[in-house]
């Protein structure tokens, strides 16, 4: 079963994609923010990150840098309602707000 | 008479020494005492005639002074001229004059102001142009008397036997020239020609201060322009900063009512409930376009870099961000772009701006509804945008104005006039420009011309 990290300051946001996700049969973990993000890193290795852009604290592209050794083989899916990545390596992007199929296709492709 | 009195008693004297001098000698005597008396009485008559004069000369002084400074208060030239005519009128006699302004910029002369100037004095200045005469004149920088030696002047309605050529002067700066036809040709001595100079030196000296005032005001005016499109550019900027944080503000919940919505629909819940449903995913769908052209149009105000853009997305934004004030005013929108439209180099917040500008334009002057036309077309070179309205059009003493800084026929809470003045900038910086056509009760068509090559783009002003 592949394995989803969703890092987003918005709980409803987390919720509404982990029930989504779940549905098409990931096993999908949240975390509230970077801080939580890297501690779920620590333990489990994860497929895909969905990563909010704009958060407090520490921004989606600052954890990218900050979490890079932790990453394993973990591809990057960045959310974000401007068009801009900010430099930061990611495989893919997401406007937010998307619809959920197009959540889903974007997932798919990544852990294909 | 006061000099009668020393004389008689004098004659007293001489009566009562008579007795003893012999009678030759005493008339010898009377005689020298009345050819004394005529000397006196005579120096006396020209001391009151001096005094006369002078005292004329101190009138018509103080009646040029008058004039001189009628001329340096003048800040029209035409007002200048005429004091300056008027003022020489009283110098000299004459009727016929031609008055020529050099233009500072091509160096040539211009006839500014002339009084019974037929073709024939006309061919006459030719010929002094020609021959190098106003120039000498000029560059002698004194009034000149030029002899009518061929008769020239003998074919025209007021024959003369010479000319006068007056330059003008401030400093050492060629401002004109006066020529003038006398009525007779008397001039006596240097005189008044010296003071058709005096008068000429006053009046070149306003001119050229008509001309560093018009400078200053040009100067001003362009000042304020740039002002006011640095607190225009600033104030767009700070509108950008804001709408972009509303925007992602709206963002998280929209998300979450999107994906909420949608994730219900995957299944069914009744006929009803079902339609509500996708009603509110389609609303959500159009508050998603809304915020996501409010957030274009704050970013290429926080950016304004040129980029490659499609118009249609640029006018869709556009007419997006009006749709519900178009919609309120029953304005139907009606659209036409063509196919063989490619994307151009603009700065897209920027065009976006224009187009917003037109269309409130345009809806403003359609109070009772109509219909607002949007159309691109393909032309040799350029691409046309075009925004026609079915309004109550522009009076044609408007038309020249509207691109004005501060031109409104609105009032002060619906318009600042500066829209298009600032629609006008932004074109003129994309090697562009803006077009009206109107027709009073019929409407308005605005014709922005975007050029399909416009120069590298390091030619360009990132900033501006």
């Amino acid at each position: 079963m592949k394995k989803i990290l969703i890092i987003d300051d918005e709980a409803e946001i987390r919720n509404i994609f982990k029930e989504i996700l779940e549905e098409e049969g990931y096993s999908v973990a949240t975390a509230m923010n970077g801080d939580k993000g890297m501690e779920c890193l620590k333990q489990d290795q994860f497929d895909v990150i969905i990563l909010d852009k704009k958060m407090p604290f520490r921004s989606g592209p600052d954890f990218v840098r900050e979490a890079k050794p932790l990453l394993g083989n973990a591809k990057i899916l960045l959310v974000s309602g401007s068009p801009t990545i900010d430099n930061c390596e990611v495989a893919g992007f997401l406007p937010k707000p998307c619809s959920i199929d197009l959540l889903v296709e974007t997932v798919k492709k990544l852990t294909a | 008479m006061g000099s009668s009195k020393p004389s008689s008693l004098s004659k007293k004297k001489a009566v009562s020494k008579a007795k003893a001098v012999p009678s030759s000698s005493l008339e010898e005597r009377v005689s020298q005492l009345l050819s004394k008396l005529e000397t006196s009485e005579k120096m006396i008559r020209e001391e009151r005639d001096l005094s006369y004069s002078l005292k004329e000369a101190l009138n018509r002084f103080l009646v040029i002074e008058n004039h001189c400074e009628l001329i340096g208060r003048a800040r029209d030239i035409n007002q200048i001229i005429d004091s300056l005519i008027s003022i020489a009128q009283q110098v000299l006699s004459f009727k016929v004059y031609a008055f020529y302004l050099l233009d500072q910029e091509k160096g040539d002369y211009h006839l500014r102001h002339a009084q019974q100037l037929d073709s024939n004095h006309k061919a006459i200045i030719q010929s002094h142009f020609d021959q190098g005469i106003i120039a000498w004149a000029m560059s002698e920088k004194r009034a000149a008397v030029i002899p009518d030696l061929a008769g020239l002047s003998q074919t025209t309605q007021n024959p003369t036997t010479g000319f006068i050529i007056v330059p003008l002067l401030a400093a050492s700066n060629k401002i004109g020239f006066l020529e003038i036809w006398p009525d007779t040709i008397q001039i006596r001595g240097r005189n008044q020609l010296t003071m058709l100079e005096l008068l000429a030196r006053q009046a070149s000296i306003a001119i050229e201060n008509t001309f560093l005032y018009q400078k200053l005001t040009e100067t001003n005016e362009l000042l304020k322009r740039s002002q006011e499109q640095t607190i225009n550019a600033e104030k767009m900027a700070a509108v950008g900063v804001l709408a972009s944080g509303v925007a992602h503000e709206i963002n998280n919940p929209l998300q979450i009512i999107l994906a909420r919505v949608q994730f219900q629909n995957r299944r069914s819940h009744g006929p009803e409930v079902d339609a509500t449903l996708k009603l509110v995913e389609k609303e959500a769908f159009r508050i998603s376009n809304i915020v996501g052209s409010i957030l274009r149009y704050a970013q290429n105000q926080n950016h304004p870099d040129m980029q490659m853009s499609r118009m249609d997305v640029i006018i869709n934004d556009s007419l997006l961000l009006t749709h519900a004030q178009l919609a309120s005013h029953q304005i139907q929108v009606d659209c036409q772009f063509a196919d063989d439209i490619p994307e151009l180099t603009v700065n897209p917040g920027q065009i976006e701006q224009v187009l917003l500008n037109l269309i409130e334009n345009a809806r403003h002057s359609m109070k009772k509804g109509g219909t607002l036309y949007v159309r691109t077309l393909k032309k040799e070179n350029e691409i046309h945008i075009e925004v026609e309205d079915t309004g109550h059009g522009i009076p044609k003493e408007y038309l020249n104005r509207i691109f004005d800084p501060f031109f409104t026929t609105k009032s002060p809470n619906e318009g600042t006039g500066l829209g298009l003045f600032l629609s006008y900038g932004i074109m003129q910086r994309h090697h562009g420009n803006i077009h009206v056509e109107s027709t009073v009760g019929k409407g308005t068509k605005f014709i922005l011309q975007l050029p399909l090559h416009p120069p590298t783009p390091h030619e360009e002003d990132p900033h501006h």
